[in-house]
């Protein structure tokens, strides 16, 4: 870990944007997940189990270990439960300079 | 903060703090430790410190660098190591909590398959219920014996494997797919609707995944992996039964014509021959 983050005190971090819609899921995982199993069977375990999270979780490290499980897995799934609004009213947006 | 304490025959030199990211030690007057000795070369080690950890690395030195008598390359310090140069002592002390051992760094674990036996072209742990046998007698000893073999180094394959089936005699007695080996070398099987408005309709179960039920009432997945296939409830406040009992929080593994009813619908599992 020391090799991949660094000795400094601070680290950047890469950020991206992506437009959010209800019912999305996000799946964030090391490589030893998508190294081991196809994209297909990640997006079908997605699909296929959305309604219970802790299960898809469960059910995409195990099968990255029955394709024989090389490397540490780790998978962080979250879904998008409802729509949230972003203030876009002008007295919102002189608020967020102050922030 | 880590320190060393720097002696000789027996007699304390001083003690140094390790508050540099790279402390080095050699004879030359610029290494922070300096150790005039003729055994000890000019630049002869260093030790590199990041948060609350330290390593140290022989420089490519004349005599060596030895830790706790070995000689070593680079090491990764734990509290009270000896570390010794030339004629020269440094003990390690690091009073941190937390000291995991070197042995944690050195090997990744590495998840074994259960072995094949070799006696009855019988599966080893984790047989599937479709395991043809043609004694089932034969098959119970030879599984049992497997089991405490690798039961000491087998690692659990995930949640849900479940504790050895009783072996189930099946129709054909073909030999074994190896199910112990990943991949999809994996007897085929199918469920069957026995009623409701789709009865009669067959399913085989191909993909690794299949959802059985109705969505937003009660749904349950049967998974397909290479010692068999598991069913385990994924939505739904009834859980759907499996022979009459109902299913447990995990995943349950399916035998041969086990009978599975969901959302009132009844269907059966069957092993393709």
């Amino acid at each position: 870990m020391t090799r991949a983050l660094g000795i400094d005190p601070e680290v950047e971090t890469e950020t991206h944007s992506y437009e959010v819609l209800e019912g999305d899921i996000y799946l964030l995982c090391s490589d030893g997940l998508n190294d081991m199993i196809e994209d297909e069977e990640i997006q079908m375990t997605l699909i296929a189990l959305r309604s219970n999270l802790d299960l898809t979780a469960q059910q995409l490290v195990q099968a990255a270990n029955d394709a024989g499980g090389r490397d540490n897995i780790s998978v962080m799934l979250i879904k998008v439960v409802s729509g949230f609004g972003v203030e876009r009213g002008v007295w919102a947006r002189i608020m967020s300079w102050f922030k | 903060m880590a320190k060393l304490i720097l002696s000789v025959d027996g007699t304390v030199l001083k003690e140094v703090s390790l508050n540099k990211e790279r402390t080095t030690l050699g004879r030359k007057p610029h290494n922070d430790i300096q150790v005039d000795n003729l055994a000890v070369s000019g630049e002869h080690a260093a030790i590199i410190t990041i948060l609350n950890d330290s390593f140290i690395e022989d420089l490519n030195s004349t005599n060596g660098t030895l830790v706790n008598g070995k000689p070593i390359k680079k090491h990764f310090l734990q509290n009270n190591d000896v570390i010794e140069i030339g004629k020269h002592k440094l003990k390690y002390f690091n009073d941190a909590p937390v000291q995991a051992s070197e042995q944690d760094f050195e090997k990744t674990m590495i998840i074994r398959k259960p072995p094949t036996l070799t006696a009855a072209s019988s599966p080893g742990l984790g047989a599937s219920s479709g395991a043809a046998a043609s004694s089932s007698g034969g098959i119970a000893a030879n599984l049992s014996g497997s089991m405490s073999d690798t039961q000491t180094n087998m690692k659990p394959l995930g949640m849900g494997v479940p504790a050895m089936p009783a072996p189930r005699p099946t129709a054909p007695a073909a030999p074994l797919a190896p199910s112990a080996m990943p991949g999809p070398a994996v007897r085929e099987a199918a469920i069957q609707v026995l009623s409701g408005a789709a009865a009669g309709r067959t399913l085989d179960l191909t993909k690794n995944l299949t959802t059985i039920g109705k969505p937003g009432v009660q749904v349950a997945v049967i998974t397909r992996r290479p010692n068999g296939f598991f069913i385990t409830h994924v939505e739904g406040a009834n859980f759907p039964t499996i022979n009459g009992s109902v299913l447990g929080g995990q995943a349950q593994q399916l035998g041969d014509h086990d009978l599975i009813e969901i959302a009132g619908v009844k269907m059966e599992f069957f092993y393709k021959p």
